[in-house]
């Protein structure tokens, strides 16, 4: 009887625009990102500040913390950090964005494991 | 290295590394052109959603010949999303068109984006013009009438040569006095004077030292030369006399043709008024048909004040064709009458005074369309006349007719090249 008078309660929320989201790809997984907010690249520090994702608390597969390099990539409260050495790769017309961490083993919550066919679609 | 010679050169190290800090060494990367980042605004925004990127820039404009601006291609482009929208220092923008799919931030602080076109134009906001306009060209004034001149202005910066090539004309005109050749790359003021009413397009072409071409043009409008204003207009206080009634006096002199109390007009010799017909039936004017076989004699009524102005319209006469005019004062309500064949209605002075036959109690006009003799009124095919004739001498503001009304006794024949009547 609970369940359903929440779930009425649920149906009579009113409709709300849901926030308009793209992929984030990193390493072998993939995160939603939303895309309401634009990304800020701070060049002379090459440091990326990500959108609202729901990529949290990535670590290497063995436990450890993201390993640093060239550029920085905020995400998440803290914000937390996780780095890459190789170009950021952003596309519109997906739209998604491509990062391959300095390690190319990080794994966050929030994720999804990439099929191995689609993994290069940024190519 | 001793440690008072790393004391000494300490502050110059914190300066150097002061100024590498503050430098900026990334770029936009446009398809291998590189626009330097700006080192104070250093952040660089990219909108998913759209695909537009947006970056603070150093310079204002780019460098002729650097890459991605051209040394010769002049013009703008039309922009599309997503694009890379460059934000000046001096607080203006530019937009270069983009591949959407290809942004990439690099390790060295690079932004690399994929431009549609392999690069700009000159005058396009970035990339700087070879020629820039103190003065645009402009035409004071802009309409004139055919004959008058006007002044072209204009002022350039960088050119080294200028032409009017691409000017525009009416119909038959291929140049303009004044406006041909090389023109210098300023003027404060160039006269021409375009003889042939019609829209002009003055067109300045003015030309850098890489060879491209920056255009300017103005419109300017001409209109016909008011030929028949000024002293060509008919006297003042006279009116126009167009029609008369063909009483029993103007019969006995010459109307005999007409119908008695018929109302015979007086606005139309070639061709005439249509409907106007004599008692055999036949359509012509009450002086007869004009540069056809034969001729007429008429007697026409007009009053004191007036004036009359019969057209001619020469479409279809035989070149060479030839004829005369001959006036004199009937034996009753006579007076001395002026008489003139011009392009203007009850013009008594025309520019060519073989075509006046002067105040008298008698006289005559010759008219011909080339042919001999040399001094009668000249006429041409095609171009539309009027004969003219009023009782007033003109200049000495005499009138002859010292009635309400005097009768003019008119004879006139074509004599040579005549169409058959």
């Amino acid at each position: 009887m609970k369940r359903l008078v929440l779930a009425l309660a649920a149906l009579s929320v009113p409709a709300v625009a849901l926030p308009a989201t793209g992929t984030l790809w990193l390493d072998d997984y993939w995160y939603t990102i939303q895309l309401d907010v634009p990304m800020s690249w701070t060049h002379p520090l090459t440091r990326l500040e990500l959108p609202s994702t729901a990529m949290n608390q990535c670590l290497r597969a063995n436990g450890n913390p993201p390993l640093s390099g060239a550029i920085e990539i905020r995400y998440g409260a803290g914000p937390q950090s996780i780095f890459a050495n190789e170009p950021v790769r952003v596309a519109a017309n997906a739209p998604q964005i491509r990062i391959r961490s300095v390690s190319g083993d990080l794994v966050c919550t929030g994720g999804t494991l990439s099929p191995i066919l689609f993994q290069d679609g940024l190519e | 290295m001793s440690e008072p010679f790393a004391l000494n050169r300490l502050p110059y190290l914190v300066v150097l590394l002061a100024m590498l800090g503050t430098a900026s060494a990334a770029d936009l990367v446009l398809a291998g052109h590189r626009i330097a980042l700006s080192a104070t605004q250093q952040n660089v925004v990219m909108d998913l959603l759209s695909g537009n990127v947006t970056v603070n820039v150093q310079a204002n404009q780019g460098i002729k010949g650097d890459g991605w601006c051209p040394p010769d291609q002049v013009g703008s482009k039309s922009i599309t999303a997503p694009w890379v929208e460059l934000r000046l220092p001096n607080l203006s923008t530019h937009r270069i068109s983009l591949n959407g799919a290809a942004t990439q931030l690099l390790p060295n602080g690079d932004v690399q984006v994929t431009p549609l076109s392999p690069g700009g134009l000159q005058g396009d906001g970035w990339c700087p013009p070879d020629i820039t306009w103190p003065t645009s060209l402009r035409a004071e004034p802009a309409a004139v009438v055919a004959g008058q001149s006007t002044l072209l202005i204009w002022a350039s910066a960088g050119a080294q040569s200028c032409n009017p090539d691409g000017s525009t004309y009416p119909q038959g005109v291929t140049s303009v006095a004044g406006w041909t050749g090389v023109l210098p790359t300023q003027s404060a003021g160039r006269a021409v004077a375009p003889t042939v009413p019609g829209s002009y397009t003055f067109r300045l072409n003015c030309i850098s030292s890489t060879g491209a071409r920056f255009t300017q043009s103005v419109p300017v409008s001409v209109t016909a030369e008011d030929i028949c204003a000024g002293p060509h207009q008919p006297p003042a206080g006279l009116t126009r006399h167009t029609a008369f009634v063909n009483i029993f006096g103007l019969r006995a002199i010459g109307n005999q043709e007409w119908a008695a109390n018929a109302t015979l007009d007086l606005t139309m010799w070639n061709p005439p008024k249509p409907g106007q017909v004599t008692t055999g039936g036949i359509n012509r004017s009450v002086i007869g048909n004009f540069a056809r076989a034969g001729g007429d004699t008429a007697a026409v009524s007009m009053p004191q004040n007036g004036y009359l102005a019969m057209k001619i319209e020469t479409a279809g006469v035989l070149p060479l064709a030839a004829g005369s005019l001959l006036t004199e004062q009937p034996g009753q309500n006579a007076a001395p009458s002026v008489m003139s064949i011009s392009r203007c209605p009850g013009d008594f002075a025309p520019t060519d005074s073989r075509c006046l036959s002067v105040w008298s109690g008698a006289g005559g006009i010759g008219w011909t369309f080339g042919s001999t003799p040399a001094n009668w009124c000249p006429m041409t095919v095609g171009v539309d006349y009027y004969l003219n004739m009023m009782w007033f001498q003109p200049g000495l503001q005499v009138n002859g007719c010292t009635q309400s009304e005097c009768w003019w006794l008119v004879a006139q024949s074509c004599g040579a090249n005549c169409l058959p009547n």
